[in-house]
């Protein structure tokens, strides 16, 4: 295994937290792209269509519930069982809750890498 | 033949009628890579593919994920298992506006590793149709040799005519004396093996012929 594979699954960010990141599923997201009018429609800037804002802020809560696979803390847990979901709908809230919004990039193209990377 | 995942699930696994495999292959068309021509021996000219350009390895991603798609919404009838689906997870997938597909089999490979639905698919595949490891095993076990080397090591010109895997199929079958519904009954290991069979057969006689011709110049010359 290459040092960029080594170091592409785990994320540390500036509160403290070491992300486990893994590849999520090849067909969610492509349909998640395409129903932001596919590769052509990210490339206009996601921000300047609020189709393809809204269909990336999906794409993001997906990656961040199931491209990521560190357990939330118990007393995180109890606070967001408000909100209802299960276990990843609720590991999604929380990493949103606890990164940047550039960690937030480095988390979308780690996942993508990994999902993406060559078998 | 069985297959267990990376988290333990144990599958036993089938085959399905490859005629639900060739509608698909006859509906998704493999994207074709960009050619540069070459020039070869003074004026004559070659098309090489350029099996690395960008706009043509993402459409082969994209291509992938498709087949993988389509196939897996065509294996849950081969397949068996204890495991169920987890239903917390698929309440989440639904809640994030994915679109979840029917059936607990379905659902079950749905929340499986690509990786894992694509071992799946393969052995499907392999119990079901033509494969290129159902051809290498036939050729093994028929030790077929011209020469000292495996007939299919030797290069003979290609034909100008293009066809599917399944005119191929239908070709070796008939050659053989297989309808093409009876045909379709036997494992994928089988068909491999007919078509195999078919191919070396074509092999073996382009080669007497060209060593019939290279004998009669030489008694002439």
């Amino acid at each position: 295994m290459s040092e960029v594979e080594q170091t592409l699954d785990e994320l540390e960010l500036e509160c403290g937290v070491t992300l486990h990141l893994q590849g999520v599923k090849q067909a969610i997201v492509l349909e998640f792209i395409g129903e932001a009018g596919g590769f052509e429609g990210l490339q206009g800037g996601v921000t300047s269509n609020p189709g393809v804002l809204r269909n990336f802020t999906r794409l993001l809560n997906y990656i961040a519930g199931w491209g990521v696979t560190n357990e939330v803390p118990a007393d995180v847990k109890a606070d967001l069982a408000m909100f209802g979901g299960g276990e990843f709908a609720t590991r999604s809230r929380w990493v949103r809750e606890i990164m940047t919004g550039a960690e937030m990039s480095q988390l979308f193209a780690r996942v993508l890498a990994l999902t993406f990377r060559k078998q | 033949m069985q297959y267990t995942t990376a988290n333990g699930i144990i599958f036993q696994i089938g085959r399905i009628d490859r005629r639900h495999i060739d509608r698909i292959s006859a509906n998704v068309k493999e994207p074709v890579p960009p050619v540069r021509v070459v020039s070869v021996w003074g004026d004559v000219e070659e098309e090489i593919p350029i099996l690395d350009d960008p706009v043509y390895l993402a459409r082969m991603m994209v291509y992938r994920c498709e087949l993988s798609r389509r196939y897996s919404a065509i294996i849950a009838p081969a397949i068996e298992t204890d495991a169920v689906p987890n239903r917390a997870e698929i309440d989440d997938l639904i809640a994030f506006g994915i679109t979840v597909p029917d059936g607990a089999m379905e659902q079950l490979l749905y929340t499986l590793p690509d990786a894992d639905v694509d071992a799946i698919a393969e052995i499907v595949l392999y119990q079901s149709t033509v494969t290129v490891r159902g051809i290498s095993e036939a050729e093994s076990a028929y030790t077929v040799t011209w020469m000292d080397q495996p007939v299919s090591a030797w290069h003979v010109p290609s034909s100008p005519a293009t066809y599917s895997a399944e005119f191929e199929a239908r070709r070796a079958a008939a050659a053989q004396g297989y309808n093409w519904a009876t045909f379709c009954e036997l494992d994928g290991a089988e068909q491999s093996s007919v078509v195999c069979h078919w191919r070396i057969i074509n092999k073996l006689n382009w080669l007497e012929v060209e060593l019939e011709r290279s004998r009669a110049n030489t008694r002439r010359a």
